[in-house]
């Protein structure tokens, strides 16, 4: 069930209502409530992985409370690497399971030896990679004593299945998610006006942005020749449509969640206006950047053992991360490059600033604005590699655009995808202090300028929507 | 909570409230249209507004629609014609058309069926969707037919305006044409001409493949003989034709003899007159052609001309 499809728009406003109108007396009914309608959201991309995902939250949940109650270190870490190599397994298996097989297999022919391994025609469960960590990062949490284990099993089994997180994220943590549903909500009209706006906008992000620069995109990626121009404009438009379609999807699950008063981790924070590629990824896909710096890099020893130090877990945490997104070279390469743009910010000894480019000013200083182009270019050329459906093909691509058809003009190029595309640069470049671009534009302007501020997006997105693309990061 | 959800419905109505309004406005316009989806538009609604009214159709594809000028035909032989020849659609949309031509006024009496290698084919989607929009609200012949396509949902026939939903270059062509914006005719009695240079696409086809072969859909061949039955009991007088095709292309179609045999069998079975024009001199002139399929407007126009030679032959009674 897409969160943009007429089955989403029926579906969200029966459990709205039976959450409020029906269970809102009861936590437990609430809960209990929200469970089943994210069980019946999963189900309805596939039932037969829906057991998959309630094994793996029996397993954390059961090895959970086994560690907690464990009367010997050693069995605590039974219990402990038990569930971590059962969560690693099940992921191994049905997303990584063909590229090991397959590199193997290329591996042993470089050196002339023909190997007859079975691949598998393996159906990726949907959301496997955001779940699997939902429950490692809790399994971990109680491993370190940093939380005790969650009895009741419906808290737990919401905090891992919550609808609106469930295929893409954000990814939660059990300290910031648990508590919010072990407590009684409360309805509250801002909080939920809020929510439809963040709403709003997030389908803007995906049905005007996303969709129509992924017709472009796909045409340039796509068979056929291309000139570099097309080419460079092609892989533009690919890092506005993984944007627009995640953060997008983001803002959708955000607002969503803010309708049943529940506030999840922010994931996205205007990343195409940061400074350095540092700064970009303290933007872009946050909960996961701060997934892979809590669990990976600082038990690697984080920055403390020095530059080197620093530099070799920043590489590790960027290959995983690449290798996180898909089971392709393509990926890891991707997160190579992220790793080796970041070097200057490694070893550069002045302390970013945590605050979003020109606060308080309209405008960017020109350093600022040379800043954002330059972080802008290379996050652009390493999308090519994030695209492309093989490193051939990506070299191949890169090969183009350093050929002189660069110089000549851009094929199909649709001039209300530019404009579209200009209106939502501002947008979010005016609304970049907040938490999503809409936030606070318009909230306090005169009602019928608001409401016809709202209505306005509102038809664009119902002319302009582009053809129905899957959500990208369903893949992951 | 109610305050909210009052707010958020009277948010809502005026939407709901002007879906209807703005699907009439819209479509009303929209219908209009004599470019949009390559002036399809027209032939739609001199078909609904029950304008076809003529005693020869020509039916088929887009074959039909640039290569047989309905006004010369009916010019020359005193009497009205109409093409009804739509880009890109196989013979079951062609037969729709048919349809809503036995319902004008003025019943046809000849019909000319353009056929081609892709008549009996069938594709999935519905080509130039666009085209059907300001006809659908609460259409069920048209729910009945484009169903069968990757197009539109039956909620797209029966709720106002949502099946505008990303289309909003037509939205935009009604608005234009609402605040009078060029619109001037492009298809005359439904034939356009096309003053197109050659462009290539059978060579870029030549070097993706070397032959392509053309796949007959049992159902549609089922329909194109109950619709010859038709027309035989009905007393219209059918005349198959397929007009010239450059010669190369005719080479690329791997099975384009036996797709003719097909027709061929059909005109012996039912007596039906059938003009083959694949060795006529046109077929072996580029410069007649803007791809393998399709004439230009001067290919077309001398191809007409001996056409209706052809067709002053026939004993055909109108």
């Amino acid at each position: 069930m897409l969160f943009n499809s007429i089955a989403f728009a029926i579906f969200l406003p029966i459990v709205f209502a039976l959450y409020w109108f029906v269970a809102h007396k009861n936590l437990k009914f609430q809960n209990l409530l929200l469970l089943a309608a994210s069980y019946y959201f999963y189900a309805c991309w596939d039932y037969r992985f829906l057991f998959l995902l309630i094994f793996s939250t029996l397993l954390d949940y059961g090895t959970g409370l086994q560690m907690h109650q464990a009367k010997s270190e050693q069995m605590k870490k039974f219990w402990f690497w038990l569930s971590i190599s059962v969560n690693l397994g099940f992921l191994g298996v049905f997303k990584y399971y063909n590229f090991f097989v397959q590199s193997a297999a290329d591996a042993l022919s470089a050196f002339g030896v023909q190997s007859n391994f079975w691949t598998l025609n393996v159906i990726l469960p949907v959301g496997i990679s955001f779940y699997t960590f939902h429950g490692l990062s809790y399994v971990i949490d109680i491993y370190k004593d940093r939380i005790k284990p969650e009895k009741n099993f419906i808290d737990y089994a919401v905090f891992v299945s919550f609808f609106p997180l469930l295929v893409a994220g954000p990814i939660e943590r059990a300290t910031h998610l648990l508590p919010q549903i072990q407590t009684k909500r409360i309805f509250n009209s801002a909080h939920a006006a809020d929510g439809l706006r963040q709403i709003l906008w997030g389908l803007f992000k995906k049905l005007v942005i996303a969709d129509n620069c992924a017709e472009y995109a796909n045409m340039a990626f796509g068979p056929g020749e291309h000139s570099g121009s097309t080419r460079i404009l092609g892989v533009v438009f690919f890092t506005f449509q993984i944007y627009g379609d995640f953060s997008g999807y983001s803002d959708i699950a955000l607002g969503t969640a803010r309708l049943f008063g529940i506030d999840l981790l922010r994931n996205f924070a205007f990343p195409f206006f940061s400074r350095d590629v540092s700064e970009y990824w303290r933007r872009w896909h946050i909960s996961l950047s701060s997934w892979f710096k809590d669990y990976l890099y600082i038990p690697l020893g984080g920055s403390r053992g020095g530059t080197w130090m620093k530099i070799r877990n920043t590489f590790i945490i960027f290959l995983v991360s690449g290798f996180w997104h898909g089971a392709a070279w393509t990926y890891v390469f991707w997160g190579f490059l992220n790793a080796l743009f970041m070097l200057p910010s490694l070893l550069s000894t002045k302390k970013p600033d945590p605050d979003i480019v020109a606060k308080g000013r309209i405008f960017a200083t020109p350093k600022e604005m040379g800043q954002i182009l330059l972080t802008f270019a290379l996050t652009v050329f390493m999308f090519i590699f994030f695209r492309a459906t093989d490193m051939h093909h990506a070299f191949e691509y890169v090969g183009e655009i350093l050929s002189a058809s660069t110089f000549t003009k851009p094929f199909g190029i649709r001039n209300e995808v530019v404009w579209l595309l200009l209106a939502f640069i501002f947008i979010e470049w005016m609304g970049r202090e907040d938490h999503y671009a809409l936030e606070k534009i318009g909230v306090k302007w005169p009602k019928p300028l608001r409401l016809g501020f709202y209505y306005l997006i509102m038809a664009v997105i119902f002319m302009y929507a582009g053809s129905s693309q899957e959500f990208i990061y369903f893949q992951f | 909570m109610k305050r909210f959800l009052i707010k958020f419905v009277l948010f809502l109505l005026p939407i709901g409230l002007l879906a209807y309004g703005l699907d009439v406005f819209i479509s009303s316009n929209l219908r209009k249209s004599t470019g949009f989806t390559k002036g399809e538009m027209t032939v739609w609604s001199d078909l609904y507004d029950k304008k076809v009214n003529s005693e020869i159709l020509v039916m088929g594809s887009s074959r039909a629609w640039v290569h047989l000028d309905a006004k010369m035909i009916g010019d020359s032989l005193h009497t009205s014609a109409y093409n009804l020849g739509m880009d890109g659609h196989n013979f079951w949309m062609q037969d729709f058309r048919f349809q809503l031509a036995m319902q004008q006024p003025v019943k046809p009496k000849v019909v000319i069926q353009s056929i081609d290698v892709f008549t009996l084919a069938r594709r999935k989607d519905l080509f130039y969707s666009e085209q059907f929009l300001p006809y659908m609200l609460g259409n069920d012949s048209l729910q009945k037919v484009t169903q069968n396509f990757i197009g539109y949902e039956n909620y797209d026939f029966h709720i106002p305006l949502i099946r505008y939903y990303g289309k909003g270059k037509a939205m935009l062509e009604a608005f234009k044409i609402a605040l009078g914006g060029k619109n001037e005719p492009t298809r005359i009695r439904g034939y356009q001409g096309q003053l197109i240079p050659w462009t290539n696409e059978l060579e870029e086809a030549k070097k993706r493949m070397n032959h392509f072969t053309v796949e007959m859909e049992p159902q549609t061949v089922a329909l194109f003989e109950r619709y010859i039955q038709f027309c035989k009991a009905s007393g219209i007088q059918l005349v198959f034709v397929y007009s010239p095709e450059y010669i190369e292309g005719q080479q690329f179609i791997a099975n384009r003899k036996q797709m003719i045999d097909v027709y061929r069998k059909f005109a012996q079975k039912y007596s039906i007159p059938f003009f083959d024009y694949s060795t006529d001199p046109i077929s072996y002139d580029r410069n007649y052609f803007y791809n393998a399929l399709h004439m230009n407007k001067f290919g077309a126009e001398k191809f007409t001309a001996e056409f209706i030679q052809d067709l002053r032959t026939l004993d055909l009674k109108y």
